[in-house]
C-alpha cells in the first residue's frame, strides 16, 4: 500500500491498535528503574509505527536467529549490490546503472539460493561531501541519519526514499531474509558543522577525529562523563532512528564501532528498540579487550561490556585467523568464548567474522582453498552465525583498477578515488562485487546446507577439541561437535602451503567407522584412516573436513568439553 | 515530512491529549534516564603497580625476561617481549664486556671498578628518573609519571609509556576526583575527569621528556659519583681480601697446596732430555762424549730460570764447570744432574709463592697491602692536621707550561702552611691527640698487618737453607752458598727486603711522630730549647731529606759548621740513651703507650742516632752515639731510616686530594645544578588550557 502525505495511516492504526494508556507517572522518590521503564514505555506508544503492515505473515525473529545460532548473513552495499558496470572499468559512470533498492530486488532469489536469511546492509545514508574520501564519500560518514541517500532511489519511480526501501525490505522478507541496517558511529564534516550539539570536541573547541579517518567526526555521548549523564540530544538522535528503522521493517541493527559509546548508551536504546519489537536485532562491532584504546579519540574495546547492554552478537576476533600460528591459538579463542557466554546474559553470540569489509579479501590469504576452510570451520563452529562479505560467493580479490586515481567527476570535494587496498570499496561507486571463482560460492552454499542439516549439532552442541600426535607445527585444527549422541569430528588443515599429517585422538571411534566428508571435496587431496580410538590423517593444504561419527560416549571420555550458556 | 505530519497527529491525538493533560504523566521523570542504574562497564582486568624507590624491577620480572629471550631466540617473541629482550641484552652485552675488561686487568681494585662500572651506569639509569623525575613530580603534582600497570595478559608495562595507550579505567572514579583536587581541578567542571587525565598526561609527557633530555648528562654524572664514592669502601675491601688471601698463603696446607700447583716439570724434562742426548739409542748407555761448556752452559739457565737467572746463573755455571766440564756424561753425573733438577724444581715453586705473597703484602705495585695503607695514612694525617679547602686553593699556583697553562702544588707555601699547621694544633690538646691519633693507629695497623712477615722469613729460611743443603750434597757450594748462606745470599736479600719495606713506613710515621713532637715541645716555654735549635729542629723534621742527613744539614746550621751545635740539635730531637726525659713530650708518650707504641718510637729515636752518626757515617765526626756499630749501615738503609720529608709528603697528598675536591666539585656541581633545573622544571608542567565555552557553530 503506497504511503502519502495525505494518508491519515495514523487515524487508521490507531482505531485498529489503540494506544495503551499511559502508565501514571509517579514521584521522584520511586525506584529509578521503574521511572525509566515508565518513560520508555512512554515513548514507545507515542512512537508506534503508523506505516502499513505487509500484506503478508511476516514476524520478526532475527534476535532469535542470532541467539540459536542460525543466522546467515550476507554483508551488501547497496548503491554497488546489483550495479551495472558496462564499460568495465570497475565504477559506475555516467550512463551505467548504480545500485538501488529496487534492482537490489532482481538478486534477492540469488541470496536466497545461496542459503542466506540475513542481509546486513552497510549504511544507506547520504554521505558528507567535505573532507570526504572518495568520489562518492565514505558510507560511514553521514550527512544525516534519518534519510536515505538519494543514489539509492529509482528516479523513475515515483514512490518516495522511504516507500523503495520499504519494498525492498518487503521483499526481503518475502523470501524470509531479514534485513539488519548498519549504524554509522560518526558523523561526515557536513553533520558536524550541523548539528554541534552531538559533536564531540577537544579542549581547544576543534573536532574530534578518530585517528585515521579525517572525513568523519566523532559523536559525544556524554553530557558528564564524570557524573556519566548521557547526550540528551544524541540518544533522541539515535530513538529517532531506531524508531524510522522498525517503521520501515528494518529487522535489526549493526552499530559500527559499538564501542565508540558507552554501555549505559546502548543499554537506553536497546531496550527502547525491543518495547518497539521485541526480536529487533543487535550485532556489535565489537572485537577483542582492549587495555586501553590504541586509536587516539576512540575508546577501547571491550566485548563483554557490549554483550552486557544488550548487544545479541558482536564481531570477535576471527578476522585475524590467519595471524594466528597455531591452531591451539584458535582452538583457545573459541573456548574463551564459551566460557564468556556464561559472564553474560544468555543467548549471545559471534559473528562468522574470517573476511569483513574492514579486511583484505580471503582470496590473499590463500585463494580459494583458504576461503572454503574458513567456511567449513564458520559452518561447524560454536557460538557463531556465519557471515559472508558480497563478492566472497565468486572470490572477488577487491582490486579495483581506479584505484587512486584522479576522477575529475566527482560527487565529493574529492577527485581523487580512494580505496583501501584488498578491501571492498566503500569510498566511490564501484562495481557490483564479484570474481572469477564460483566454486567457492558453491562450496559455501553446501556447507550452509550441512549447518542447516545437523542444526542441532552445530547450533547446540558442546565443543571438545582433541588431542593429538605428531604435530609438530600445530597446524591441525580439530574438535568434535556433539548433541545429544550425534558427534560431528571437524578435522582441518590450517596450513595453507603443506599438507600435514598426524593422528588425532578421537576417544571411541572404532577402526571400521565410515569416514564420509559431508563437506565438498576441494583442493589437495587428503587421506584419512580410522584406528582404534584415533584417526590417522595426511592433510591437504587448506583442507577442512567434517565426518559423523559413531561415538555417542565421547562426552564422558574426554576430559574437558565446553558448552555455550543457552 | 512524514515525521512531521506524525508529530502533528500524535499532537492531536485524543490520546496523547489526555496523557498530556494528566499532570502525573508529565510529571515523568526525565532525568532519570540520566542517572547512574544502567548497564556500566565492567572494571578493567588490568591493574596498577605500587611503584619503589629501588631498582628492583629487573630483578623481579628476570622470569619474565628469560621467557622472552628464549621466545625471541625461537622467533615467537611479540613487541613487548623483544623490548625485554632489548633490555636483557644491554645488561648482558655491558656484562660480557666488564667480564672482558676484568679479565684484561690485572689488580683487584681495578677488576672490581671494571664490574662496578656498568653496575653504577646501569644503576643510575635507574635511580636519576625515580630522584630527579618522579619525586618531584609526585611532590609537585600528586601524579607519578612513571607509574606501571599489569596489562590483562599480565605483561608490565609504564602507564604513560604511550600518550595514545593509556588505561585511564584502572584510576577508579575516586582516585581521579582526588587527582583532580591536587591538580587543582575546580569541582564543578564539567567532564572534570576528562580535564584532569589530561593534566595528568601532560605532566606525565613533559616528565618523561625531561627524563630524557637530562638523561644523558645525568646518568654519566650519577655513575662517576656513585663510582667515586664507592671507591674508597671497595679499596678498603679488596685491601683485607688482599691482605687475607697474602696471610692464607702461609698456612702450611696452603702453602704446600700453592707450591704443588706451581710445580713444573719442565726444568726436569728438559734435563733428562739433554742427557738423553749423551744416550746411544741403539745400544743404550752414554755415548763417550765429555760435557762441553755450552751443555753445562745449558744446564746451569735450566737450574736458574726466571727470575733466580740473575742471582744464581753464575754460580751454578762456576759449579758445573768445576765439576762437571770435560767429562763424560755417564750414571752417576747424570743422576747428579737429575738430583740438581728436582731440587731446584721444589726450590722454584716454593720460591713462587712466597713471590706471590710477597707482592700481595709488600711489593712495590699498585694495591699491595702496604701501598694501600700508604695511601690511607697520607689521607688520615691530611685529616687530622686540619687542612680546609681554602688551603688547599692557596696551595696552588698559576704555572705557565709548554702547553698550557695549568695549576701546581707549591712545596714552598706547603712547607710554610705545614708550619702553621703544626703551630696551631701544639697548641690546642685536642687537636694535638687527633693528630697523633692518625698517625699512631696507622703506625699500630703496620705493627699488626706485618706481624706474619715473620711467618714469612721462617719459609725463606727454611727453603734457603733446604736448597742450599741439598746442592751441597750436589757438590754446588757455590749455589747452596749463592742461595741460603751469607749475607747476600738470596735468603739474606729476601728477608732484608720484606724488612726493609715494613720498616720503611714504620720510620715514616715515626717520623710524623717525631715532628709533632718536636713541635710540641718548642711551644712548651717551660722546657727553654735555644731558639737556633728550635728553628734548625723544625727544619730538619718538616723538610730534611736524606741528603742533609748525609752531610749532618751543613747547611742548615751555621757556617762554619758547629759541631756541638750539631749534637745539640740531635740531642734535643732524638734525646740521648734509652730513657730521656727530654725526647719526647708527656703527652706523646701517653699517647703512644696507650697505643703501645712507645718502644716502637724509642727503637726508632735509638736507630736515628745510630744509623746517622759517628765519624764513619758522614764527612763529618762527632755525633753523638750510644754505641759502637759491628759494621757500616748501608746507603739504602740510611735512607729507608730517614723516610720521606714531611712537606713533600704532605705535598703529595695535598695534589691529591685537590683533585678530589676540584672533580667534587665540578661533578657534584653539575649534578646539583641538573636536579635543580629537573625539580624546577616540575612547577611549569601540567599546564592545559580549560574547555573552550560552548560555541555556535552552526552555519
Amino acid at each position: 500500500m503506497m504511503i502519502t502525505p495525505t494518508s491519515n495511516l495514523l487515524a487508521q492504526y490507531l482505531k485498529n491498535n489503540p494506544a495503551a494508556a499511559p502508565v501514571a507517572a509517579k514521584p521522584e522518590t520511586q525506584n529509578n528503574s521503574a521511572a525509566v521503564v515508565q518513560y520508555l514505555d512512554n515513548q514507545a506508544a507515542i512512537n508506534m509505527p503508523a506505516v502499513s503492515r505487509p500484506d503478508f505473515n511476516y514476524k520478526n525473529d532475527l534476535k532469535s536467529l542470532f541467539a540459536s545460532n542460525s543466522a546467515k548473513i550476507l554483508a551488501i552495499i547497496p548503491r554497488t549490490f546489483n550495479a551495472q558496470d558496462k564499460d568495465g572499468n570497475g565504477y559506475i559512470c555516467k550512463g551505467e546503472t548504480y545500485g538501488t533498492f529496487l534492482n537490489a530486488i532482481g538478486r534477492l532469489d540469488e541470496v536466497k539460493n545461496d542459503g542466506f536469511n540475513t542481509l546486513h546492509l552497510l549504511p544507506i545514508h547520504p554521505p558528507g561531501k567535505q573532507k570526504a574520501m572518495g568520489t562518492a564519500g565514505s558510507l560511514y560518514a553521514p550527512a544525516d541519519f534519518l534519510t536515505i541517500d538519494p543514489v539509492l532511489i529509482d528516479k523513475n519511480d515515483p514512490r518516495s526514499p522511504n516507500e523503495q526501501f520499504k519494498a525492498f525490505i518487503d521483499e526481503c522478507h518475502k523470501r524470509g531474509i531479514k534485513v539488519m541496517l548498519d549504524l554509522p558511529s560518526c558523523a561526515s564534516f557536513d553533520m558536524f558543522t550541523r548539528e554541534p550539539d552531538l559533536m564531540a570536541k577537544e579542549a581547544d573547541g576543534l573536532a574530534k577525529t578518530p585517528q585515521g579517518w579525517n572525513d568523519i567526526r566523532m559523536f559525544q555521548p556524554w553530557q558528564d562523563e564524570c557524573k556519566r549523564t548521557l547526550n540528551p540530544a544524541l540518544l533522541e538522535l539515535h530513538k529517532k532512528y531506531v524508531d524510522w528503522c522498525v517503521e520501515l521493517g528494518v529487522d535489526g541493527i549493526r552499530a559500527d564501532v559499538a564501542r565508540a559509546k558507552p554501555p549505559e548508551f546502548w543499554d537506553v536504546i536497546i531496550p527502547y528498540s525491543r518495547k518497539l519489537d521485541p526480536e529487533f536485532g543487535w550485532l556489535g562491532e565489537t572485537y577483542t579487550y582492549e587495555d586501553a584504546s590504541p586509536q587516539a579519540n576512540m575508546p577501547y574495546d571491550r566485548p563483554v561490556d557490549t554483550w552486557r547492554c544488550g548487544f545479541d552478537m558482536i564481531y570477535g576476533q576471527y578476522h585475524i585467523f590467519h595471524e594466528w600460528k597455531t591452531a591451539t591459538e584458535f582452538t583457545d579463542y573459541v573456548k574463551d568464548q564459551l566460557a564468556n557466554s556464561y559472564d553474560v546474559p544468555k543467548g549471545k553470540s559471534l559473528l562468522g567474522s574470517f573476511a569483513t569489509h574492514d579486511d583484505v579479501s580471503p582470496m590473499f590469504h590463500g585463494g580459494v582453498d583458504y576461503c572454503n576452510l574458513t567456511m567449513g570451520l564458520q559452518a561447524t563452529l560454536p557460538m557463531l552465525n556465519p557471515y559472508i562479505v558480497d563478492g566472497y560467493q565468486t572470490g572477488d580479490d577487491y582490486l579495483y583498477p581506479y584505484e587512486h586515481i584522479h576522477n575529475p567527476v566527482t560527487d565529493t570535494d574529492n577527485n581523487e578515488m580512494t580505496v583501501h587496498r584488498g578491501k571492498l570499496d566503500i569510498f566511490n561507486f564501484s562495481r557490483k562485487p564479484g570474481g572469477k571463482n564460483p566454486e567457492i560460492g558453491d562450496f559455501m552454499k553446501n556447507c550452509f546446507a550441512f549447518k542447516d542439516k545437523y542444526a542441532d549439532i552445530v547450533n547446540k552442541g558442546t565443543f571438545i577439541t582433541l588431542d593429538k600426535r605428531g604435530d609438530k607445527n600445530d597446524q591441525v585444527i580439530t574438535y568434535v561437535r556433539h548433541y545429544k549422541g550425534k558427534t560431528l569430528l571437524v578435522v582441518a588443515n590450517k596450513n595453507v602451503n603443506k599438507p600435514v599429517s598426524c593422528k588425532i585422538m578421537v576417544p571411541g571411534l572404532k577402526p571400521d567407522e565410515k569416514l564420509q566428508n559431508l563437506l565438498p571435496s576441494y583442493g589437495a587431496e587428503s587421506r584419512f584412516q580410522a584406528a582404534d580410538g584415533e584417526l590417522r590423517a595426511e592433510l591437504g593444504a587448506a583442507r577442512v573436513h567434517v565426518f559423523e561419527i559413531n561415538t555417542p560416549k565421547i562426552e564422558q571420555d574426554t576430559r574437558t568439553i565446553f558448552r555455550q550458556s543457552f | 515530512m512524514q515525521t512531521n505530519l506524525l508529530q502533528n497527529y500524535i499532537a492531536k491525538s485524543t490520546t496523547y491529549q489526555e496523557q498530556q493533560k494528566r499532570p502525573e504523566a508529565r510529571a515523568v521523570d526525565h532525568n532519570a534516564l540520566y542517572n547512574r542504574t544502567f548497564a556500566k562497564p565492567l572494571p578493567p582486568k588490568g591493574k596498577l603497580l605500587r611503584g619503589t624507590f629501588l631498582p628492583t624491577a629487573f630483578v623481579k620480572n628476570m622470569k619474565y625476561n628469560a621467557k622472552a629471550l628464549v621466545d625471541g631466540a625461537k622467533g615467537k617473541a611479540n613487541d613487548h617481549q623483544l623490548g625485554k629482550v632489548n633490555d636483557v641484552g644491554l645488561v648482558a652485552g655491558m656484562g660480557a664486556l666488564a667480564a672482558y675488561l676484568f679479565t684484561m686487568n690485572r689488580t683487584p681494585m681495578k677488576k672490581g671498578m671494571e664490574i662496578l662500572g656498568p653496575a653504577a651506569f646501569l644503576a643510575s639509569m635507574a635511580i636519576w628518573p625515580k630522584i630527579a623525575i618522579r619525586l618531584p613530580a609526585l611532590f609537585v603534582h600528586g601524579v607519578d609519571p612513571m607509574q606501571k600497570y599489569q596489562d590483562s595478559q599480565g605483561r608490565v608495562k609504564p602507564f604513560f609509556q604511550d600518550p595514545q595507550f593509556i588505561p585511564w579505567d584502572l584510576y577508579s572514579d575516586k582516585i581521579m576526583d582526588k587527582a583532580g583536587d591536587r591538580l587543582g581541578v575546580p569541582k564543578d567542571m564539567p567532564n572534570r575527569r576528562a580535564y584532569t587525565q589530561e593534566k595528568m598526561r601532560k605532566v606525565a609527557v613533559q616528565s618523561n621528556t625531561l627524563w630524557m633530555l637530562t638523561a644523558g648528562p645525568a646518568t654519566p654524572l650519577l655513575t662517576a659519583m656513585i663510582c667515586n664514592m664507592a671507591e674508597k669502601p671497595l679499596g678498603k675491601f679488596f685491601d683485607k681480601q688482599t691482605n687475607k688471601k697474602a696471610d692464607e698463603l702461609l698456612e702450611t696446607v696452603n702453602f704446600n697446596d700453592t707450591a704443588k700447583a706451581l710445580r713444573s716439570t719442565k726444568t726436569v724434562d728438559k734435563v733428562n732430555e739433554i742427557i738423553g742426548s749423551y744416550i746411544d739409542k741403539t745400544k743404550g748407555g752414554y755415548i763417550e762424549e765429555a760435557i762441553d761448556e755450552r751443555t753445562v752452559d745449558r744446564f746451569s739457565k735450566l737450574f736458574s730460570e726466571g727470575k733466580l737467572s740473575t742471582i744464581l746463573g753464575g754460580k751454578f755455571k762456576e759449579d758445573l764447570m768445576k765439576d762437571m766440564a770435560g767429562k763424560p756424561m755417564d750414571e752417576a753425573a747424570a743422576n747428579k744432574l737429575r738430583n740438581i733438577a728436582d731440587t731446584m724444581t721444589d726450590f722454584d715453586s716454593k720460591y713462587g709463592v712466597l713471590d706471590q705473597y710477597y707482592k700481595l703484602k709488600l711489593g712495590k705495585v699498585e694495591e699491595s697491602v702496604i701501598a694501600n695503607q700508604c695511601n690511607r695514612t697520607s689521607e688520615a694525617v691530611l685529616d687530622s692536621l686540619g687542612f680546609t679547602k681554602d688551603d688547599y686553593k692557596d696551595l696552588f699556583t698559576l704555572k705557565t707550561g709548554v702547553i698550557r697553562r695549568e695549576k701546581i702544588v707549591d712545596r714552598e707555601a706547603v712547607g710554610k702552611k705545614l708550619y702553621d699547621k703544626f703551630e696551631t694544633i701544639v697548641k690546642d690538646e685536642e687537636k694535638y691527640k687527633k693528630a697523633m691519633t692518625a698517625i699512631t693507629d696507622s703506625l699500630k695497623e703496620v705493627e699488626t698487618k706485618y706481624a706474619g712477615n715473620t711467618n714469612y722469613e721462617k719459609y725463606v729460611k727454611d727453603i734457603c737453607e733446604q736448597a742450599g743443603k741439598s746442592l751441597r750434597e750436589q757438590g754446588l757450594d757455590n749455589a747452596a752458598e749463592e742461595i741460603g748462606a751469607g749475607a747476600n745470599s738470596l735468603k739474606s736479600m729476601m728477608i732484608d727486603n720484606a724488612r726493609n719495606r715494613v720498616d720503611s713506613l714504620k720510620n715514616h710515621c715515626c717520623r710524623l711522630i717525631q715532628t709533632l713532637d718536636f713541635f710540641k715541645r718548642a711551644d712548651d716555654k717551660t722546657k727553654n730549647m735555644p731558639e737556633d735549635i728550635v728553628k734548625m729542629g723544625k727544619e730538619i723534621l718538616a723538610k730534611g731529606h736524606i741528603d742533609g742527613q748525609m752531610t749532618k744539614f751543613e747547611g742548615t746550621m751555621k757556617k762554619p759548621f758547629d759541631f756541638m751545635k750539631y749534637q745539640q740539635l740531635m740531642r734535643s730531637i732524638y734525646g740521648v740513651g734509652d730513657v730521656d726525659p727530654k725526647s719526647a713530650d708527656v703527652s706523646t708518650i701517653k699517647l703512644l703507650d696507650g697505643a703501645s707504641l712507645k718502644e716502637t718510637f724509642k727503637r726508632y729515636q735509638k736507630e736515628m742516632i745510630l744509623k746517622f752518626g759517628g765519624a764513619e757515617y758522614g764527612p763529618h765526626k762527632q755525633h753523638i752515639y750510644l754505641e759502637q756499630l759491628k759494621e757500616k749501615v748501608p746507603s739504602l738503609k740510611k735512607f729507608l731510616q730517614n723516610g720521606i720529608a714531611v712537606d713533600e709528603y704532605i705535598t703529595t697528598a695535598v695534589k691529591n686530594k685537590r683533585n678530589s675536591q676540584i672533580w667534587l666539585k665540578t661533578f657534584g656541581g653539575l649534578g646539583i645544578a641538573l636536579m635543580a633545573v629537573a625539580v624546577v622544571a616540575q612547577f611549569f608542567f601540567g599546564k592545559v588550557k580549560k574547555p573552550a565555552a560552548s560555541q555556535e557553530v552552526k552555519q
